[in-house]
């Protein structure tokens, strides 16, 4: 392949409604048109130099963000390759899942720099350019050295250490078998690679899975609805989610089961169990719901409390405030589009709890909701998480060859390949972890073979 | 010393051992006028060391020498006497012949070659001085004052320059094998401005045949199979020599361990750095403590001595303590020792400041080949000379250089290595250290090299009409394995299956796919297809390998093919990276001291980042452009 399938964010992160991911190389719209699908079908094969297209991004049954995407051909493209951009609604979390999907269908995060170097290197940017380039590269490559080397730290540098350092000695073992076949050494490696492959490829099926685990941005911020019954949740629900999917009435209870539901909001997808209230009751129909709900205030990240903003504080609500003690909250003082009088009062009684006014049913103020959970959540720990989050990506990315390389093996020997063959999957299972350690794999495995075997003449 | 006008030449090759053989025929067999200089015509193809050649990663060396038109492989077939197949369980790429040479033969008749070969004169002189001219050489200077005048000089050099044999604590200032040595050429070395190293190795001792019980060792014959080296080889008479194991135990251990204090390398006598691949007896004791018994192979040295190599051995250890030790051996309890082992320690020159053309930057003209580059073996120092002849001559006929890639062959790895790495030990080759193993087998050295040697003009007619005999053999039996067809009704073929263990055919498949069954084997799909005897084996092997490991082939064909443009994306020789932007400090140091070739090559450089290469590939694009903007401008 000349040009490799390269992706990256190419807005800022953590800014901005909008996040653009760009993706450039051979077969870039071939990857997109698995996961895109138009409202308005097009042909792929007569589709223009450039052209937009709306529509959703979804992958197995999983709606991931509604999107613009543009396609641009070689000769109209920033980089002279196959490129398409698909600008996220979603933001920047959606962006993100969008990138990991991408990552998972074999496309590589592109490295510092590449779409200028790719760009450049095409003719695409003329002379005068050349130094802005080379400046982009720089910065972004150390950027990324700082990341690689800021990951290996703490426990999981030692995980990744102890999987790589095993591996190490397996193919020292292998090649000093092969280079030194009169030395006298113990060549039962041969049978003994499978065992030991066995629990590294589950040491990494771990690692995957935790750098899966950033649930934050795959799945939405665990969110709970709460307040008594009536106040309006449900249509705060459907405000949120902009459709009506809960169903709403003006009868106390009607809202019975807990419902999971996702909404995107100022780019902070918010995974939603609506609620059937948390008062005492006697109905057992209520009580599931009530049970439930305790449990989805333990395992929320974020507890939306709303009040009705024309009653005064009550005991119920009183009870409710003790139940989601220590949680991150917001005080939701609905029906604002009403005249009240207690809105001072009410916000006493919560202190020191940030509040806001909003009308579910006007969807007044909805963006201010939106805007508090962000400087909630994303300007505190997920932007930290951000830096951490594209370090994981590319390790997740780097644990899947690996691991992919190591199955190799496993076929090799099922099918009683002799061990040169074996040895290539075991040494590219190396080499894609040096890519997180930076080590050059040849040395090192020569290293290991002096220290490890008597060898010589 | 007054000195004399001696003649003049287009090559001199100073030093006749494995490298300056090669590199005095390969010059001289390219029309040069050539000259090889030697401490001892005595010593054409010594083999100072272990009396055998091969090995992994050493035997595909050999037989790619071979390939190009070197000499090594016909030399070895000839003087063999015992010659064995390695690793045939683990797979054809790490698969290596390993030969015993009668010694005195080797030498003798590799000595008769050189004196023989058309162009090429012989001559017994120690070299003390490199003449230069501004940068450029232009003769040697010897200790009779002659003076011969070159254009090109290759230093093969071996272990002879300042070199020093330690015995415990007896030092002699001398060549292995108490020979003289070359004492002041290394000085002369240092004032053209090159970096100098000190390494060290050694030998074990040669014992008396007579003196060995060998019914308390285990006894190793080579091979009855009609193998071979060279692709010229078609006698295969050679007499079989068995070799005999055994091994040490805790009592020669305790007597190594009590006598380590006049160890050279525990005395500290020894400033060289010694091989991890090649440690001395009492390196082995103490590193691997746990031990008690490390395995020694008992080589004989020739059809026509008493003298035993015993492999394994190698110690710096003082006579008396040798003979003691040794004679704690089941098998050499009445052991004599007829040489002791010795410690050897020698000047060489850094080999990063060579050129991929094994040229130095700094001077031109100069070659370096073998130990002087800090290799270690006579297949590694064989491969360079032939290089480095090779190229000698191309530059002096004004062709482009001969260069090896990564993916050509081990011996682009070694050069490679050599000269973007270095090395700080004595570097020997491994199979491990090539990238793309699956392909640089054995078995087609000549597939992927015979064409380069013929385009140099190294390939004989004979070689070349063989070569392409067999290239069209193996395309006639790839195209009957496509176009032949196996059916799962046909007795035969189910009575074949069923031998095998193999699961019964459903209805019919080409001889190719039904050699993706790892027991099939191609000799009796030619049976079973009546085509038995069409074909000679090697073809049929080639082919069937094909078939067999097609998708892993496949694969590091493409890695290859990835790798290739990076090798191919050459940066000019004037480049000046001080004037690249963007480059890290380290990068532009290490870059500006091993100026690479190429792109490829840089980005193998340690210390040199992904970043940095984007940034180098960028100033390449904008050096180019305005190469091409200012050739324009210059055109009426």
């Amino acid at each position: 392949m000349d040009h490799p399938l390269i992706a990256a964010l190419a807005t800022a992160e953590g800014r901005g409604g909008i996040a653009i991911i760009r993706l450039s190389g051979d077969g870039a719209w071939s990857v997109i048109e698995q996961i895109f699908q138009p409202r308005q079908p097009f042909d792929w094969s007569t589709v223009a130099g450039y052209s937009l297209h709306y529509g959703h991004i979804t992958y197995e049954g999983a709606i991931y963000d509604e999107v613009l995407v543009a396609l641009m051909k070689e000769h109209a493209s920033y980089t002279r390759e196959q490129m398409a951009e698909i600008q996220c609604h979603g933001g920047f979390i959606s962006a993100r899942r969008i990138l990991e999907l991408l990552m998972s269908l074999g496309v590589a995060m592109a490295g510092p720099g590449e779409f200028t170097k790719r760009a450049f290197l095409s003719g695409r940017l003329d002379l005068s350019q050349a130094e802005a380039v080379i400046e982009t590269i720089e910065a972004q490559g150390d950027r990324d050295l700082d990341f690689s080397l800021r990951r290996l730290e703490g426990k999981k540098g030692q995980r990744f250490l102890a999987l790589r350092e095993s591996l190490l000695s397996i193919i020292a073992e292998t090649e000093a078998v092969i280079d030194f076949p009169e030395d006298g050494l113990d060549d039962s490696i041969a049978e003994t690679i499978g065992k030991r492959i066995g629990p590294m490829i589950e040491a990494l099926d771990r690692e995957i899975k935790k750098a899966e685990e950033g649930r934050v941005y795959k799945e939405g911020l665990s969110t709970v609805i709460l307040g008594r019954t009536n106040v309006g949740k449900s249509s705060l629900l459907n405000a949120l989610l902009s459709e009506e999917r809960a169903i709403v009435t003006d009868i106390p209870g009607t809202t019975r089961d807990t419902i999971e539901e996702t909404a995107i909001i100022s780019g902070v997808p918010l995974k939603i169990v609506d609620t059937a209230g948390i008062r005492e009751t006697l109905d057992p129909v209520e009580k599931i719901g009530v049970d439930r709900s305790r449990e989805a205030i333990h395992n929320a990240d974020l507890v939306l409390f709303v009040l009705d903003g024309t009653e005064p504080f009550s005991a119920e609500d009183g009870e409710i405030l003790q139940a989601i003690d220590g949680k991150k909250t917001i005080v939701l003082l609905n029906k604002c589009d009403l005249p009240s009088d207690y809105s001072d009062s009410l916000r006493e009684a919560v202190a020191p709890l940030p509040v806001l006014e909003i009308s579910a049913k006007e969807e007044r103020n909805l963006k201010a909701l939106g805007d508090a959970i962000r400087h909630m959540f994303l300007e505190g720990e997920i932007a930290a998480e951000s830096g951490e989050w594209v370090g994981n990506l590319r390790h997740k990315e780097v644990f899947l060859r690996a691991k992919h390389h190591l199955e190799e093996v496993l076929k090799a020997q099922e099918i009683a390949l002799p061990l040169d063959f074996q040895v290539i999957d075991l040494r590219a299972a190396l080499e894609a972890l040096g890519e997180i350690s930076g080590e050059s794999i040849s040395t090192e495995i020569i290293d290991r073979i002096f220290s490890d075997f008597c060898i010589g003449k | 010393m007054e000195t004399y006008r001696a003649g003049n030449y287009d090559v001199i090759v100073v030093g006749g051992g494995h490298g300056g053989v090669e590199a005095s025929l390969a010059a001289a067999r390219l029309g040069m006028n050539t000259l090889l200089l030697s401490l001892s015509l005595d010593h054409i193809a010594l083999m100072p060391c272990n009396p055998s050649i091969g090995g992994p990663a050493k035997g595909h060396v050999v037989r790619e020498i071979d390939a190009l038109g070197g000499q090594m492989g016909i030399n070895i077939d000839k003087t063999q006497i015992q010659i064995r197949l390695l690793n045939t369980s683990k797979g054809p790429a790490v698969q290596a012949l390993r030969a015993q040479a009668d010694k005195k033969l080797y030498q003798e008749t590799m000595t008769y070659t050189v004196e023989c070969q058309e162009g090429l004169d012989v001559k017994q002189a120690a070299v003390e001085e490199i003449l230069t001219e501004g940068n450029h050489v232009k003769g040697v200077r010897c200790n009779t004052g002659a003076i011969f005048g070159a254009r090109a000089i290759i230093l093969t050099t071996g272990t002879y320059l300042k070199s020093r044999i330690i015995m415990g604590d007896l030092l002699t200032p001398a060549g292995p094998n108490n020979q003289p040595m070359a004492a002041v050429l290394s000085d002369s070395l240092k004032d053209l401005g090159l970096e100098l190293f000190r390494f060290k190795t050694g030998t074990p001792a040669r014992v008396d045949k007579r003196s060995i019980d060998f019914s308390k060792t285990i006894v190793q014959n080579g091979s009855k199979e009609k193998l071979a080296f060279s692709y010229m080889t078609t006698t295969f008479q050679r007499p079989m020599v068995p070799c005999h194991l055994t091994y040490t135990n805790p009592t020669t251990h305790d007597i190594i361990r009590e006598n380590l204090h006049l160890a050279p390398m525990y005395s500290g006598i020894i400033e060289g750095v010694g091989a991890r691949y090649c440690p001395s007896i009492e390196d082995k004791v103490v590193r691997f403590a746990d031990r008690d018994a490390h395995q020694l192979f008992l080589e004989p040295e020739g059809l026509h001595t008493n003298e035993i190599y015993v492999q394994g051995m190698s110690t710096g250890l003082p006579m008396v303590i040798q003979e003691k030790f040794l004679r704690t051996i089941a098998g050499l309890e009445h052991v004599e020792i007829m040489r002791p082992a010795y410690a050897i320690e020698y000047d060489g020159v850094v080999p990063t400041q060579l050129k991929p053309t094994l040229e130095y930057r700094e001077i031109e003209g100069l070659y370096g080949a073998g130990q002087i580059n800090g290799t270690s073996g006579y297949e590694e120092a064989a491969g360079q000379g032939l290089m480095a002849g090779i190229n000698a001559a191309l530059k002096l006929k004004e062709e482009d250089p001969f260069i090896l890639r990564r993916s050509d062959g081990y011996l682009g790895v070694l050069i490679d290595d050599l000269v973007m790495k270095g090395t700080n030990e004595p570097y020997r080759l491994f199979t491990s250290r090539a990238e793309y193993r699956l392909l640089l087998r054995n078995d087609n050295a000549d597939l992927r090299l015979t064409e380069k040697g013929h385009a140099i003009g190294l390939v004989t007619e004979e070689r070349w009409r063989r070569f392409n005999e067999k290239v069209e053999a193996i395309g006639e039996v790839d195209q009957w394995l496509t176009e032949s067809r196996f059916r799962g009704s046909d007795e035969a073929v189910v009575a074949y299956l069923e031998e095998l263990g193999s699961a019964p055919l459903e209805g019919t498949v080409s001889g190719r796919d039904l050699l993706k069954r790892p027991e099939v084997d191609i000799i009796h799909l030619t049976k079973l297809a009546g085509k038995e005897n069409v074909w000679e084996e090697e073809p049929l092997r080639q082919a069937e390998l094909e078939a067999k490991y097609e998708g892993y082939l496949k694969k590091q064909r493409e890695q290859v093919n990835r790798f290739n443009k990076g090798e191919g994306k050459r940066i000019p020789e004037t480049i000046d990276y001080d004037d690249v932007g963007g480059l890290r400090i380290e990068a532009r140091e290490k870059l500006k001291k091993l100026r690479p070739f190429s792109v490829g090559q840089a980005s193998r450089i340690s210390g040199v980042s992904p970043a940095d290469i984007g940034v180098l590939l960028v100033y390449l694009e904008e050096y180019h452009r305005r190469a091409t903007a200012e050739a324009k401008k210059e055109e009426p």
